[in-house]
């Protein structure tokens, strides 16, 4: 009697977690294959639940290689491919350099403005790439903010280059920077100050103590945040859909483009299979950088920096003041964060315009866009809401039994289960939707288009935020708070009640507050899989976008920023409060 | 006096590792019962089966008449005080405490006073006049009434340790449980509480079980001490006797009792001839161990050390007692009495002495011991099992 029956429940909850990621996973997953292979969209579970095992046979009589060939035969698609690595590479390069030199900006406290670019180096992550590339558009592109003031004035604003690859990665990295900051900044925080001080005491200055001891100690670091941001703008659709005109290609424009133009569904399960490739292997390199090369915890607990001093840094009595490099170092913050400023205002400007004629301002002022899409015409920001409520709901239910069956009752296979809960969140939109699409057209699984599907695959990709959040938390939480309460005589449902959901709270509502800011910007899994009655306010933006009526967008725009990014960026601000 | 706690031929192994092998062990009403036992030992899981939250592979625990094996740790009146408190950070020091008896009602409540107790945990704590005076009366026990408004990060780390032991104590559990509660206080404050805990258990009569891998706590306060080594139970003793007198080597390893002398003994006649590592021979009568390879004990305060040339040291010892020449190589003092090392030919030996005499170091002395105090171990296979 090697456990009580107490300790071996969950087993229903096992079984109930591998069914969904059966469905929601496994199959899509496998049907992208089928079709690559057959040109079929056809699910061949579906064929089976329908008792027709011929038809799978025939599936696999049809199997061949041909496509796939075919494929890497076309300029069309090794061009895409190309571009699309060399594209995603310097994104994340730049969002990487850039990073790293705010995360020193916010952290050296004799840079000037340091508060400052603190406050703002979480800003962007409150721009999902879907808003930042509308909010570019709007900036600078056709009919935007900038060559309506510029050309009145005679200045020819170069408006093609905002069309371009060059925009996207402007976008993409202003949007995706924080990822890299934030991560340095924390690793950076975490590094025991002791070892600074020992290359101190052995002669080193704080030159030599910065290639030699601060940056290999980051080095992990840096890593994961450049293959983060890699896997980020490789699986973004938004920005390149909003701002790269039909002659300049990416994989998962192509991907979209081939199934929603004209049902080349092997080319589409192809490029999809390829994208998925791409971000699994670069999410395996992330992961096993980070592996057994977490120095920080090496010895004793890191020293505090309350004192104001950094790592490797010597803080001399009275050596007050700046240096250059300090000052250059805030005048680089400065300049990268006019841009999303900038674009918020110019959304928010456009937003507030009522007409705007040959002259640098606008003519007219109203509120009347932004009444328009809350008040007059609601539905899609109801449905988003719907939308994000729903997935919130499953995915913190899921996400928390989940992370509780992991981190508590560990169990045979976990690994697995564990990796498959995860693994949507590197997910690209586009590749699962154009999976779900070929999975359940047809019955008996046939749930497409319904909400449900939508909200199934929200539910899929975002509940991997719940459990990571949750389960972090269960990782520091003492297993004998929960022993305690069971001593004192609390019941498991006591227990949970009164122990774990207090403390657990602040990451549910972390994650709660992540969850509604990505299915909110959602446009990828949106467009591929909303149903025309069920469309929420991320594509009704996109629409309105595509029909030129700007004002309107902005509006949709703002609506969304504030309702989504004020409670990510008071989290944020709450989270690294604390982290300092 | 009756027994409370019994564990019946406990056995328990997590995959290869045994962490309890056939523990049989009786804790009587109202004794402080050490576990005493190094990291790994297997004390720790025996006090998580009597908890509950290790449930053995064989064997029964047993409370008072009661059998409680396969019992929930909710449904066994036993309490637990956990190394780091484990209080709860998000209720202040009342709530806490009061924690226990709301539990209680809960699992005792009807389905709408489940409800009730599921919304507000705090509201029902002010409002049960009965509960709020078994809480108030036993924070006054512990003297942390003035703290009953504050949040445990509030708290120094003793007056933590009070509120876990109220905490444990208010539902009056008839075994505490204690897993090595003042391993986080300072000395000073330990001693302090050793005290406390012992007027605690003759105020209340509580049984306790108290798990410690420091052989001074134990001391200090059990009634009786248990050995633990390697998930087994190797002695149960009374402080003085486990000190006088350990079962095996490894016990006195554990304990870190000096002057554990390899050598060999041979029969002769009645008694046995020993001849040890050391380089000095001795006769003990009666044969307290078979002949071959063996390990002496001989506690440091047994050994009297003479300055060579004083006149003690001049006549020839009395009967039954040992005298050797050494050198004294080092001192160590220790407040009232100084521990010595001796150099032998070839060997060490430690001895206590008094402190009131200096100047020891480099000395030429004899130390001499009466036979019968040293304590002979079969070495080699039977190490650990055998005894004098």
């Amino acid at each position: 009697m090697a456990a009580h029956r107490y300790q071996r429940r969950g087993r229903g909850l096992r079984v109930a977690l591998w069914v969904y990621l059966i469905v929601a996973l496994l199959i899509p997953l496998v049907t992208l294959v089928v079709v690559a292979f057959t040109n079929q969209p056809v699910n061949p579970v579906n064929a089976l639940l329908a008792g027709q095992p011929g038809l799978v046979l025939d599936l696999l009589r049809q199997f061949s290689i041909d496509p796939v060939i075919e494929v890497f035969k076309t300029a069309r698609y090794t061009q895409a491919l190309g571009n699309s690595i060399i594209l995603s590479l310097s994104v994340a390069l730049l969002a990487t350099i850039g990073g790293t030199l705010i995360a020193f900006a916010t952290l050296k406290p004799s840079v000037p403005g340091r508060r400052a670019w603190w406050v703002l180096s979480a800003l962007p992550l409150a721009i999902p790439p879907f808003l930042g590339a509308i909010a570019f558009k709007l900036l600078a592109g056709r009919g935007g903010l900038l060559p309506k003031i510029l050309d009145p004035m005679g200045i020819d604003w170069p408006v093609d280059a905002v069309y371009s690859y060059g925009g996207v990665i402007l976008v993409q990295v202003v949007t995706l920077m924080p990822v890299v900051t934030l991560g340095v900044r924390a690793a950076f925080q975490r590094l025991d100050q002791a070892l600074g001080e020992a290359a101190f005491t052995l002669g080193a200055t704080p030159s030599i103590v910065l290639p030699t001891v601060t940056l290999p100690l980051l080095l992990p670091s840096l890593g994961a945040g450049f293959l983060l941001v890699f896997m980020r703008s490789f699986g973004d659709f938004a920005t390149p859909l909003i701002l790269l005109p039909p002659s300049k290609k990416l994989l998962i424009v192509e991907a979209y483009k081939d199934l929603t133009g004209g049902l080349f569904w092997a080319e589409a399960a192809i490029q999809s299979i390829l994208i998925i490739l791409i971000v699994v292997v670069a999410m395996a390199l992330e992961r096993r950088m980070l592996v057994g090369r977490d120095y920080h915890s090496l010895g004793h607990r890191a020293g505090s920096s309350s004192d104001g001093a950094v790592f490797g840094e010597l803080r001399l009595h009275g050596a007050h003041g700046s240096t250059w490099g300090e000052r250059l170092l805030a005048l680089v913050s400065g300049t990268i964060f006019t841009v999303p400023i900038l674009l918020i205002l110019s959304m928010l400007l456009l937003a507030l315009t009522a007409s705007w004629g040959d002259s640098p301002f606008p003519d007219a002022l109203t509120l009347l866009n932004l009444s328009r899409v809350t008040l007059s015409a609601p539905r899609p920001l109801l449905i988003t809401l719907i939308a994000s409520a729903l997935t919130i709901l499953v995915a913190l239910v899921m996400g928390s039994l989940a992370a509780y069956l992991l981190r508590r009752q560990p169990g045979r296979g976990d690994r697995l289960l564990e990796f498959g809960l995860n693994m949507p969140m590197v997910l690209p939109g586009i590749a699962l939707g154009i999976g779900m699409i070929a999975a359940f057209n047809a019955p008996p699984l046939a749930f497409h288009p319904s909400a449900f599907l939508l909200v199934l695959a929200y539910v899929l990709t975002r509940t991997p935020n719940a459990l990571e959040s949750v389960g972090a938390a269960l990782h520091q939480l003492p297993t004998s708070l929960e022993e305690a309460s069971a001593t004192l005589g609390g019941i498991p449902l006591f227990t949970q009640r009164h122990v774990l959901a207090p403390l657990l709270e602040p990451a549910l509502s972390s994650a709660a507050v992540m969850i509604f800011f990505s299915v909110a910007n959602d446009i990828s899994i949106t467009l591929l899989l909303a149903p025309t009655l069920f469309t929420p306010a991320s594509i009704s933006l996109y629409h309105e976008m595509d029909s030129g009526r700007l004002y309107l967008a902005a509006a949709y725009g703002v609506v969304l920023f504030l309702v989504t990014a004020i409670p990510y960026l008071w989290q944020t601000m709450r989270q690294s409060r604390s982290v300092r | 006096m009756s027994t409370r706690l019994v564990f019946d031929g406990i056995s328990r192994r997590f995959g290869t590792t045994v962490a309890a092998k056939d523990v049989h062990l009786e804790v009587k009403e109202s004794e402080i019962f050490a576990l005493l036992g190094p990291s790994g030992s297997g004390k720790t899981t025996l006090l998580r089966i009597a908890a509950g939250f290790e449930f053995p592979d064989q064997g029964t625990v047993t409370l008072g008449e009661r059998e409680i094996t396969a019992l929930p740790p909710w449904d066994r009146p036993i309490g637990l005080m956990f190394q780091q408190y484990a209080l709860f950070p998000h209720l202040d020091v009342r709530t806490n405490v009061a924690y226990g008896l709301l539990a209680r009602r809960f699992r005792q409540a009807g389905l709408l006073e489940r409800l009730q107790l599921l919304i507000g945990l705090r509201r029902r704590a002010w409002h049960d006049p009965e509960m709020m005076r078994l809480t108030d009366e036993v924070l006054e026990l512990v003297e942390i009434g003035h703290l009953a408004d504050r949040r445990p990060s509030n708290l120094s780390g003793g007056q933590q340790q009070r509120v876990a032991l109220a905490r444990a104590l208010v539902t009056h559990p008839e075994v505490l449980l204690l897993d090595e509660p003042l391993s986080a206080l300072d000395a000073g404050l330990r001693e302090r509480v050793r005290a406390e805990l012992r007027a605690l258990k003759s105020k209340l009569g509580l049984t306790m079980i108290y798990v410690t891998h420091d052989q001074e706590e134990a001391f200090a306060l059990a009634d009786r001490i248990g050995v633990m080594l390697e998930g087994k139970l190797v002695q149960v003793a009374a402080p003085t006797e486990l000190y006088r007198a350990p079962v095996s080597i490894a016990v006195a390893e554990f304990l870190r009792l000096p002057n554990r002398l390899p050598g060999a003994a041979r029969a002769e006649g009645d008694g046995l001839s020993l001849q040890l590592e050391a380089g000095f021979a001795l006769r003990l009568t009666p044969a307290a161990c078979p002949a071959g390879p063996v390990t002496a004990l001989i506690h440091p305060e047994e050994i009297r050390v003479l300055p060579a040339h004083s006149p003690a040291a001049q006549v020839p010892p009395a009967e039954g007692v040992t005298r050797v020449a050494a050198t004294v190589t080092d001192t160590e003092f220790r407040g009232a009495s100084v521990m010595v090392t001796l150099a032998l030919p070839k060997g060490t030996l430690f001895a206590l002495v008094s402190s009131q005499e200096e100047g020891w170091r480099h000395r030429e002395v004899v130390a001499e011991f009466r036979s019968d105090s040293v304590r002979l171990y079969p070495s080699g296979a039977a190490a650990g099992t055998g005894g004098a």
